[in-house]
């Protein structure tokens, strides 16, 4: 038996990131190793089309090229990818530089599980801000029950004063608002197409 | 104020990976029992040129205690107490004899501004911290079109300068002491060097450096590497005067420390919002560090917001526990495994190996420090290492 991260689909860990406009947060993402560069490339689309956002995406090759991106973008959401070619040596320096990594947005690692455990082994401040914040990417939503779904969309009509089928209807029209609750709304009603 | 507003101003209280010195200026700062930065305070006051060396584990405050020092001796008329965050300034894993004297020069230089200082040999000093141009047809070599070019400082040394030249440390020496006979105290306060993972480079630092510094009649606070408590590490805490431990906070029982938790979660989750249950409930759960607590306060706004509650309950707070233990649990070797299941199940644990120093750095351990050291496995994995047990 093997402990993994808590499984996410891309559209609720996209939710996640947005709803954590905080300075510097972090968050861990794991992928297939295969794929990891289309599942950035698919989360920053999934931020760019929920949150209405223009997220900036890194294939990072070393750890002096990771401070480097993180300093010349202090602002937006960044998702960066390329963790699994790092080494030893690569963790260690991203360790010491943490202090250069610092942000007013959110930043996400997107990375195969090895890649994750090394971060952890040989990187443990940068690890302590992810503060338990990684996610194991699957296809299918396993993060709430149909009665937790049922809770949040009923919290979700209270917030709007408005019904699903208004909400789908605005939808239709082009009229939502480009906040990720609708977004969030939309998915939970499995009309994400209509964010498309 | 709309739930989502509500939820919005609690996540964004609950920031664990923020700089500290914002969390100061939003004023969520709580006094532990027994404050690292009173007890420098108090030495430092007394006897300015003393030499403090603060270690400890990641996310238990050390950075908050060294600002908080700072803040505190720069209210004494005749002090003055400079940050460093060393890694902002310098490439950690290019760690030299003469790094930190030439950050404290730097900072001296900056502090002054304009009024610049005034000894003949200042700056000879100033080039080798920080580095000089030259100018053509010495050693020419075409960096731009004048043939002028840069010659790297100590903030990037060469690997053939292995110790701190001594005519600057003299130079260096002679101006502070200068400098403090008209004036203030210099007190430096040194962050970032707990990350250092080359033991010889740190070593040497304390060896030439502080001591370079002390000499000079400077006050010096650092922020060293845990494995200073250990073996050979040992005789670099020597070389300090007062060394201060900040470990994680046993919530079984250091009643006192547990409401200082509380307390933190109190004043940044603010009213109405955090069930007095979750809040109990956070604590045990972060095993005493700060740093854990308030991350675990955040996840479980987020699972109560996402699952539409209106409050922070009990089940959320496990949630997020559930999720943090399984973060902490990924890369870790069999051994280190066994190592844990051994510790949860007999309270045993030796530290004898690298690996078992690297399981206290990453949190998967948790040292207590008391009149003996006491060690328990993070109380976020406990419940996964009995999966474990269950199912080999």
């Amino acid at each position: 038996m093997r402990i993994q991260p808590i499984p996410a689909e891309l559209t609720y860990f996209a939710f996640r990131v947005l709803e954590r406009p905080e300075p510097n947060e972090w968050f861990a993402l794991v992928a297939p190793a295969p794929g990891v560069e289309q599942v950035a490339s698919a989360l920053a689309e999934e931020l760019r089309s929920i949150g209405g956002i223009e997220p900036v995406l890194f294939n990072i090759k070393t750890a002096v090229g990771i401070v480097e991106s993180v300093r010349k973008q202090g602002n937006g959401v960044l998702v960066l990818s390329g963790f699994d070619a790092f080494g030893m040596e690569d963790w260690r320096r991203l360790d010491a530089d943490r202090s250069l990594l610092q942000r007013n947005d959110a930043s996400v690692l997107v990375l195969g599980e090895e890649a994750l455990g090394q971060l952890f082994r040989h990187a443990p401040n940068l690890s302590s801000w992810l503060g338990g914040q990684a996610w194991l990417l699957t296809e299918e939503d396993h993060s709430l029950t149909p009665e937790e779904r049922e809770t949040r969309l009923a919290s979700l009509r209270d917030w709007s004063g408005m019904t699903d089928a208004e909400v789908i209807a605005k939808a239709e029209r082009g009229e939502l608002p480009p906040e990720p609750p609708y977004a969030e709304w939309l998915v939970l009603l499995k009309r994400g197409e209509l964010l498309d | 104020m709309t739930r989502r507003q509500k939820f919005r101003q609690y996540m964004a209280c609950m920031s664990a990976a923020a700089d500290p010195k914002l969390a100061i200026e939003r004023e969520f700062y709580v006094p532990p029992p027994d404050a690292i930065s009173d007890r420098i305070v108090k030495r430092l006051e007394i006897e300015p040129s003393s030499r403090h060396l603060i270690v400890g584990s990641i996310g238990a405050g050390k950075t908050t205690q060294l600002l908080i020092a700072q803040k505190h001796l720069e209210g004494l008329e005749d002090v003055h107490a400079l940050y460093v965050d060393v890694s902002e300034r310098h490439d950690l894993t290019q760690l030299r004899p003469g790094c930190l004297v030439a950050l404290a020069g730097i900072a001296l230089d900056n502090m002054l501004g304009r009024q610049s200082i005034n000894a003949p040999d200042w700056p000879s000093f100033k080039s080798w911290a920080s580095g000089y141009w030259t100018f053509p047809y010495d050693d020419y070599h075409d960096e731009y079109d004048d043939g002028s070019k840069f010659v790297q400082g100590i903030i990037k040394p060469p690997t053939s300068w292995p110790d701190i030249p001594q005519n600057i440390v003299s130079i260096f020496s002679q101006t502070t002491r200068l400098m403090m006979n008209q004036g203030p105290n210099l007190i430096l306060l040194f962050d970032s060097l707990d990350r250092v993972t080359n033991r010889d480079a740190f070593s040497k630092i304390v060896e030439q450096d502080v001591a370079a510094l002390h000499g000079a009649g400077i006050g010096l606070v650092l922020i060293g590497p845990i494995r200073s408590l250990e073996g050979f590490g040992r005789l670099d805490a020597d070389r300090f005067d007062y060394l201060h431990v900040q470990a994680p906070i046993d919530v079984g029982q250091d009643e006192k420390g547990r409401e200082f938790l509380l307390q933190v979660l109190h004043r940044r989750a603010g009213p109405g919002i955090l069930s007095d249950t979750a809040a109990e409930q956070l604590v045990q759960l972060s095993g005493g560090v700060l740093r854990d607590l308030i991350a675990l306060a955040k996840s479980a706004g987020d699972e109560a917001y996402s699952r539409g509650a209106d409050t922070i309950d009990r089940d959320h707070v496990m949630m997020a526990a559930d999720g943090f233990g399984r973060a902490l649990m990924v890369g870790l070797k069999p051994e280190e495994i066994d190592t844990l299941k051994h510790l949860h199940s007999t309270g045993g644990f030796v530290r004898t190996s690298d690996d078992d120093l690297a399981l206290i750095a990453t949190r998967r351990v948790l040292e207590y420090r008391g009149r003996q050291p006491q060690y328990a496995v993070h109380p976020t994995i406990s419940h996964l290492l009995d999966q474990l047990a269950e199912r080999p």
